[in-house]
């Protein structure tokens, strides 16, 4: 640990890390035992971070409320009559948002019934919970960054790429189901890929004003997605709940990881040659780049990952869902069919260049603010 | 004449009263033709023991199931189960089956909590081991969404409070962000600040509130998808006319309220040889009681002529079966005018007894008009009957001469036909010997059945193949949980020779 980092801020980034590692457990639990409980350790993992949270914002907030000769209130922000780093008010926010869609989630099974599907109300309470921890660490971690220098400084910036990439890791989980591989050949998934991400990468890249932000970024989620995509199947698990459709042995990890890293470094190229253009000359450059390059990249890498070549442990094509069907296009390594027409093909184009460049624009605008912060 | 639908209050008939059934029926669903009565109740064997099984089915799908599993005669080892569908990939592998864990205090029964990921047709796979060896048993169960939820008030006012709490802080941040957030350390803001953070919180507070309604309306979506696949049952029309001869035809139309796509009334099979079977229940006395077997004209349309009924408001519940192993039954009441009977005919029977409410406990004894008795074995008042738990329903007949029948046949394949009826209407089970699973769906099932476990009933009380007029033993037992507290009426319908006889007992329940 470096002593110049300070503790408060290790304990945000640890929420930031243990809600992703929690929610993607989880999500490996459910598509391989099934049956869980409130009480399942991927569920605890996700409270801790919750805890986490809750702590490093109060390790903050009290001292700088309640203590006059607080060193902390020099860079507080007031909020509800409490003063603490806006960071700190974020991530204690998301936290408090996470916890509060527990009984909400425990009272949606019970009347509607268990995890169906990803995208239900609390569990985008919950989400929305998550990207406060990420985006209150992301400030906490930028505060300090903007307030100090030199080797701090650096460091500190490292660390914010890094829960930019945890960010990217949270928005596209929470649209897994429309992003798995058998839509890859689809508009639809880059409509998805190029709505959400191109606005991290911009953030990133405008609020570190670092070279190779983007590219940071993207490994960070890259080495992240990798990580659980190798280690969480040497655990075994057997289904604990029928319909089985598919044999298990072992836990279910997440797909591998978008090849969001071709289209970041091109995105850092770009910024690094056009240091003068105005924001909305950048959002347009980067939102075509991002969609263009990125489909360049994906979409070969796509039929690879459906391919037999894929089937192995390096891939993780070979995983399924101890409900997917046998029959299914999933385990045949079938893309679901692309759109029919010319016509299509070019609107479906025309929505997801629009799509980057917007994302790209708020972005930006969103970058530019962060860099601002002092507090 | 005049014929009026079966309106039940909301307090005698809550919103889990209805017939279990399926949301999702990709491939057939099965149900017990119930009202009121969800559970499944089987009898079978499992290898060398015999078992009697308890299925109460989950009222959210998914959802838990309690299993209860009882081995009379053995002291089992292990018991582990394990639900899987009925047909399809998902019955050839089954997930990792539960322990059952022995009740403390009675060795000879076990008990599991399961869970049914699906609407549809599912069983319940039995596996025991004990001093004999291993044997195997498979209990369909249907397994439907019977019902929403809605939020307990101190749970949504929490909530409510938590959402007021998190929109005024996150407001509030919006605020500090856009006053303080950029201010050097140390520094204050200036009015222009404050003025832009105003605003900025006016509209953060717009863009919550719409994200709040948003989130409702989604909500409601989500809870009224979830309402659609909420079991309805099928409605039933009743009209009379009386003939030339004086004698009253019934008329009934069947009705889908629309639920699941794949019901359809084109699709009925006979159980025990009849498409319906028909209770009809003189109320509020329960004294009446014809067991008829209507004949299908068009599809959901059946007619019969009534016997010598008196003048009066019967209560019909009508039992059909679907094809794909549903089993349902809907009910109606309808005021039946003076007429001369057509007198019962093949399988139908006729009864009368004493008036429910003139027994306000429970009866022991039941004179038939030949001089016979039919006595209800066991259950004394050391040991009151309850609610929800299973018990064997013992009768047991005897001839004009005091002594145990000897002539007891099968009737529609059965040793017996119980009906259970609570007072207020709110239940209605038709109960065999081999417990609440119709003999069609059965036999669907063994037709149908892809996991290579039996699901075959007790021997003895096997179905169809039973035409034969061998003598029965005397004694006829019901495997049944009255489901709630009450006076039920049941009826015990048996054949002695060729007559078929119809007994009444009242049971109070605890
Ligand atoms: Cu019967």
């Amino acid at each position: 640990m470096n002593p110049g980092i300070p503790l408060y801020l290790w304990c945000a980034l640890a929420a930031s890390t243990t809600v992703q590692i929690g929610v993607h457990w989880d999500i490996a639990w459910h598509r391989s035992i099934g049956r869980d409980t409130f009480w399942s350790p991927p569920h605890l993992a996700i409270y801790l971070a919750a805890v986490l949270a809750a702590v490093a914002a109060a390790s903050q907030i009290l001292g700088a409320t309640f203590r006059r000769s607080s060193p902390v209130r020099a860079h507080a922000v007031q909020v509800l009559g409490f003063r603490g780093p806006l960071g700190a008010f974020i991530t204690a926010w998301g936290g408090i948002t996470m916890l509060a869609s527990a009984p909400f989630d425990d009272w949606w099974h019970n009347a509607y019934g268990l995890d169906v599907k990803i995208l239900s109300p609390p569990h985008v309470v919950l989400a929305i919970g998550i990207l406060c921890i990420h985006l209150g660490a992301a400030i906490f971690v930028l505060g300090a960054r903007n307030r100090a220098d030199g080797e701090l400084r650096r460091r500190l910036t490292l660390l914010f790429l890094y829960v930019q990439g945890m960010i990217v890791m949270a928005l596209l989980t929470m649209f897994m189901e429309k992003t798995i591989r058998i839509f890859m050949h689809r508009a639809s998934f880059y409509a998805y890929v190029s709505a959400l991400v191109p606005l991290v990468f911009c953030a990133a890249g405008r609020a570190s004003g670092r070279r190779w932000a983007a590219t940071l970024t993207a490994l960070f989620y890259s080495a992240f997605l990798l990580g659980l995509l190798w280690i969480l199947p040497l655990f075994p698990a057997q289904p604990k709940l029928g319909p089985v459709l598919f044999p298990v042995t072992q836990f279910i990890p997440p797909e591998f990881p978008l090849l969001l890293i071709v289209p970041a470094l091109v995105m850092d190229l770009l910024w690094s040659r056009t240091p003068d253009w105005s924001r909305g000359q950048k959002a347009v450059a980067s939102g075509i780049v991002f969609a263009t390059v990125f489909f360049i990249a994906q979409w070969p890498f796509a039929t690879f990952l459906m391919s037999p070549a894929a089937r192995n442990y390096f891939f993780g094509a070979m995983y399924f869902d101890f409900n997917t069907p046998v029959a299914s296009s999933y385990a045949h390594g079938l893309f679901l069919p692309y759109e029919v027409s010319a016509a299509a093909f070019v609107a479906g184009a025309a929505r997801v260049g629009a799509l980057g460049m917007a994302s790209a624009w708020v972005g930006l605008a969103w970058g530019d603010w962060m860099r601002r912060i002092r507090r | 004449m005049r014929a009026r639908s079966f309106k039940p209050r909301p307090a005698a008939l809550p919103a889990a009263l209805v017939l279990i059934a399926t949301a999702l029926l990709v491939d057939g669903g099965v149900a017990s033709a119930h009202l009121g009565s969800p559970d499944v109740f089987f009898e079978g064997n499992a290898g060398p023991y015999p078992l009697l099984v308890t299925i109460r089915p989950p009222e959210v799908i998914p959802g838990v199931a309690v299993v209860d599993v009882q081995a009379p005669d053995d002291q089992l080892g292990l018991v582990t189960l394990v639900p899987t569908p009925l047909r399809g990939p998902g019955a050839v592998l089954p997930p990792t089956a539960d322990v059952a864990h022995a009740e403390v205090g009675d060795p000879h029964r076990f008990s599991a909590k399961l869970w049914f990921m699906a609407s549809g047709s599912w069983q319940v796979r039995v596996h025991v081991d004990g001093p004999r060896g291993a044997g195997d048993l498979a209990v369909p169960v249907p397994a439907l969404a019977l019902r929403t939820k809605t939020m307990q008030r101190g749970l949504g006012l929490g909530l409510a409070a938590l959402l007021a709490f998190l929109v005024a802080g996150m407001i509030s941040i919006v605020g500090a962000s856009v006053r303080d957030a950029a201010l050097e350390p140390g520094q204050q803001a200036d009015g222009q600040r404050r003025r832009r953070s105003r605003v900025a919180q006016t509209v953060a507070a717009a863009v919550l509130t719409a994200l709040v309604l948003g989130g409702a309306t989604w909500w409601g979506d989500e809870a009224s998808g979830y309402g659609q696949n909420v079991y309805k049952p099928l409605a039933l029309q009743a009209s009379t006319a009386v003939g030339g001869d004086g004698v009253i035809t019934l008329s009934l139309t069947l009705t889908d309220p629309g639920w699941a796509k794949s019901r359809r009334l084109d699709d009925l099979v006979p159980d025990h040889d009849h498409l319906m079977h028909l209770y009809v229940v003189r109320v509020p006395a329960m004294d009446v009681v014809a067991h008829l077997h209507p004949d299908q004209g068009q599809p959901g349309k059946f007619q019969r002529a009534l016997p010598a009924l008196p003048p009066g408001d019967y209560q019909l519940f009508a039992d059909i079966v679907h094809q794909t192993g549903l089993a349902e039954t809907a009910t109606t009441i309808v005021t039946l005018p003076a007429a001369k009977g057509g007198g019962p005919i093949g399988d139908d029977a006729l009864g009368t007894g004493r008036a429910l409410a003139a027994d306000a406990a429970t009866t022991r004894a039941f004179r038939m008009p030949d001089g016979g008795q039919v006595v209800w074995l066991g259950g004394d008042s050391a040991d009151p009957l309850r609610a929800g738990r299973t018990t064997w329903f013992r009768f047991r007949v005897d001839g004009a001469d005091g002594k145990p029948a000897t002539d007891v046949t099968p009737y529609m394949g059965m040793a017996g036909h119980a009906a259970f009826i609570k007072d207020d209407r709110s239940v209605f089970a038709h109960i065999h010997p081999s417990g609440s699973v119709s003999m069609a769906t059965l036999a669907l099932i063994e037709s149908g059945n892809g996991s290579g476990v039996s699901a075959d009933p007790h021997a003895a009380h096997k179905g169809h193949a039973g035409h034969h007029a061998a003598a029965l033993p005397p004694e006829i037992a019901f495997p049944y949980a009255c489901p709630k507290p009450g006076l039920y009426r049941i009826v015990v319908q048996f054949k002695r020779g060729d007559v078929i006889q119809t007994a009444f007992f009242s049971a109070r329940v605890d």
